[in-house]
């Protein structure tokens, strides 16, 4: 450490899920030795579901997070169906997708307008934001309770929804109770459009990364719960094929697992992977909601994943709307069927990216063994990256300001910390 | 007990137990509340999301709001020892109080979100009981345990729970 060396440290990083720790060395505007270090201990999900019963894996999955159960829970559930080769009904389907955008919305919103909004700002949180930005702040908690409410009412809560199992639901919400969100819907994406265009005079700080962008895509809609597995660098391939391209690796500062492709390359799941490859999936007029605020497909600015977020909030809205309208009880409201052992892969579109599932099971229905590769491992390897480009962009700003930068950089992948990570310290030495 | 459960609406006062009931001495929110709602007080569970608390009790009259904390000063053997908050702009009740919330929109930021927002009761406290273990489990330890029950036993014998005089009172406590 020379005379001129700086050191820039944050022990606990606000606004985000988990512990975690950064340390970068700048010599001159070059940063030389960079480190994301995930110090949560393991928590064992995967070791905790061998031997347990098929049935379990949804709800024992779910409590990885109380911010994203329904990605787990969706997850297990399509793995689960796969190994065991269960057809499920399009009204199952369209009931899960809707309880998805419930949970899209509370997650999305609760980042976007309470925790991410202050970055752009200069406010330290929401709670500068609300004497600022009232009106901001009250949409905000607005539509968190909508997408609360939407998960209670189909799950029986929104934290670690217990309505749900493999084949479907335990019980079908009431035509009426359904129907009964729309108002809260329809005002929610109103409401949302709004903060879009508040968002849209935000200052973007001007960063542009190569991204290889990972997400699902399907035939028409935009993804959530079903399609296949696309990147920008032209990937098309099945859920199952997901361990033949995509590998995690263990580095010495981490206890959480990187995410890389088999090619060693890092890539970038999540909201803004999902615009850019799925944009003419979106309803036209959203698009050019979107584009109107800034926002165009091939953006690779992450500081603009505030804005695609926001566009999934639209969306979500949206479509929650449609299917909440078009909605009549499954009956029955789940499938069951002989056992058979197997081998299955899930994927859904969790708020933070793609979150796969795989398992075996036995002729008797007991886990043989579980794989769940969560989003922020995947964006993990890539966060270091970002926070890399970060400091080399903005090297002239002093201490203060550079470290601020760099936990919105952090920020920009609503990072489930909790599912992978917690607290960040950031140390950054200039040489 | 004058404040019996409502049917509906939100006229009356309400006690919110906050915290994990499968995480040993955070649930002591959620045991007094569900103590109190046997003997047929107002008193929900909760697990502690700041926008689901704000909706819980605006609108209100009062709110006594029950939650695990951490110790407040190093080195201190006190738990179950009970710090009633009646003071909520104090920054150290904000920031550092109640360091077992798992969210960052937790009851210290839904309390001054609440502020901002003109979105708290006219009578809000906050009571904290410290913790001595939060790994898995049902059990409280005996000193939180203890607390608890002295907390239950002045609520459900309190003429009117939510009054100025009984809230008042908790500061006794």
């Amino acid at each position: 450490m020379t005379d001129s060396t700086r050191i820039i440290q944050v022990d606990a990083l606000a606004r985000v899920e988990g512990e975690g720790r950064f340390k970068v060395k700048l010599e001159g505007d070059r940063v030389v030795h960079s480190e994301f270090s995930i110090f949560e201990p393991p928590r064992y999900f995967e070791g905790l579901l061998r031997g347990r019963s098929f049935r379990d894996a949804p709800d024992v999955t779910s409590r990885i997070c109380g911010i994203c159960p329904i990605a787990y829970i969706m997850g297990a559930c399509l793995a689960m169906e796969d190994a065991l080769g269960w057809e499920i009904p399009q009204p199952i389907v369209d009931l899960r997708r809707l309880i998805y955008c419930g949970e899209w919305i509370q997650s999305h919103v609760l980042h976007t307008h309470l925790l991410h909004a202050p970055d752009f700002l200069g406010l330290q949180d929401s709670i500068e934001l609300a004497k600022s930005n009232r009106s901001l702040v009250e949409s905000g908690l607005s539509a968190k309770k909508t997408g609360n409410r939407v998960m209670e009412v189909i799950g029986g809560r929104s934290v670690h929804p217990v309505n749900t199992r493999v084949g479907g639901f335990y019980s079908a919400p009431a035509e009426e109770a359904i129907r009964a969100l729309l108002p809260d819907l329809e005002r929610g994406e109103a409401q949302s459009i709004a903060a879009l265009d508040a968002f849209s005079g935000f200052d973007f700080p001007d960063l542009e990364v190569n991204y290889l962008f990972v997400a699902l895509r399907h035939e028409t809609d935009y993804p959530i719960a079903e399609g296949r597995i696309v990147s920008s660098s032209g990937l098309d391939i099945d859920v199952a094929e997901f361990p033949e391209h995509f590998v995690e690796r263990q580095v010495p500062h981490s206890n959480a697992l990187q995410g890389i492709t088999a090619e060693g390359q890092p890539y970038l799941v999540g909201p803004l992977a999902r615009f850019n490859l799925n944009a003419n999936r979106l309803p036209a007029d959203i698009l050019a909601l979107a584009e109107r605020a800034g926002l165009v497909p091939g953006c690779r600015n992450p500081f603009k994943s505030l804005l695609a977020r926001q566009v999934e909030t639209i969306y979500a809205f949206r479509e929650a709307a449609r299917l909440a309208r078009a909605y009549v009880p499954p009956e029955p409201s789940f499938i069951d069927a002989p056992l058979l052992a197997g081998i299955g892969h899930g994927i859904t579109e969790a708020p933070r990216g793609l979150c796969y599932h795989r398992y075996e099971v036995a002729e008797d229905g007991a886990i043989v063994s579980a794989t769940i590769v969560p989003p922020t491992s995947q964006n993990q390897r890539q966060i270091e990256l970002d926070l890399v480009s970060t400091v080399e962009r903005f090297h002239d700003l002093d201490d203060d300001d550079l470290q601020w930068r760099c936990e919105q950089a952090i920020r920009n992948y609503d990072p489930c910390i909790s599912c992978a990570t917690h607290f960040l310290k950031l140390d950054v030495e200039r040489a | 007990m004058s404040n019996a459960p409502e049917e509906g609406g939100n006229s009356g006062g309400i006690l919110i137990g906050v915290g994990h009931a499968e995480r040993q001495d955070d649930g002591v929110g959620p045991y007094v509340a569900k103590a109190l709602a046997r003997h047929g007080l107002p008193a929900v569970a909760h697990e502690g999301d700041g926008s689901g608390l704000l909706e819980l009790w605006e609108s209100r009259p009062a709110c006594i709001a029950v939650d695990a904390i951490g110790q407040l000063g190093e080195g201190q053997p006190d738990a179950g020892r009970i710090h009633v908050f009646t003071e909520i702009d104090d920054e150290t009740f904000a920031r550092t109080a109640f360091v077992h919330s798992s969210h960052r929109v937790g009851l210290p930021e839904a309390v001054a979100l609440g502020k901002a927002l003109d979105r708290l009761p006219d009578r809000l406290i906050v009571i904290g009981i410290v913790g001595a273990t939060f790994g898995f489990g049902c059990a409280l330890s005996p000193a939180v345990a203890a607390s608890a029950e002295r907390l239950i036993a002045c609520l459900a014998s309190a003429d009117e729970p939510f009054g100025q005089d009984a809230m008042a009172a908790l500061v006794q406590l």
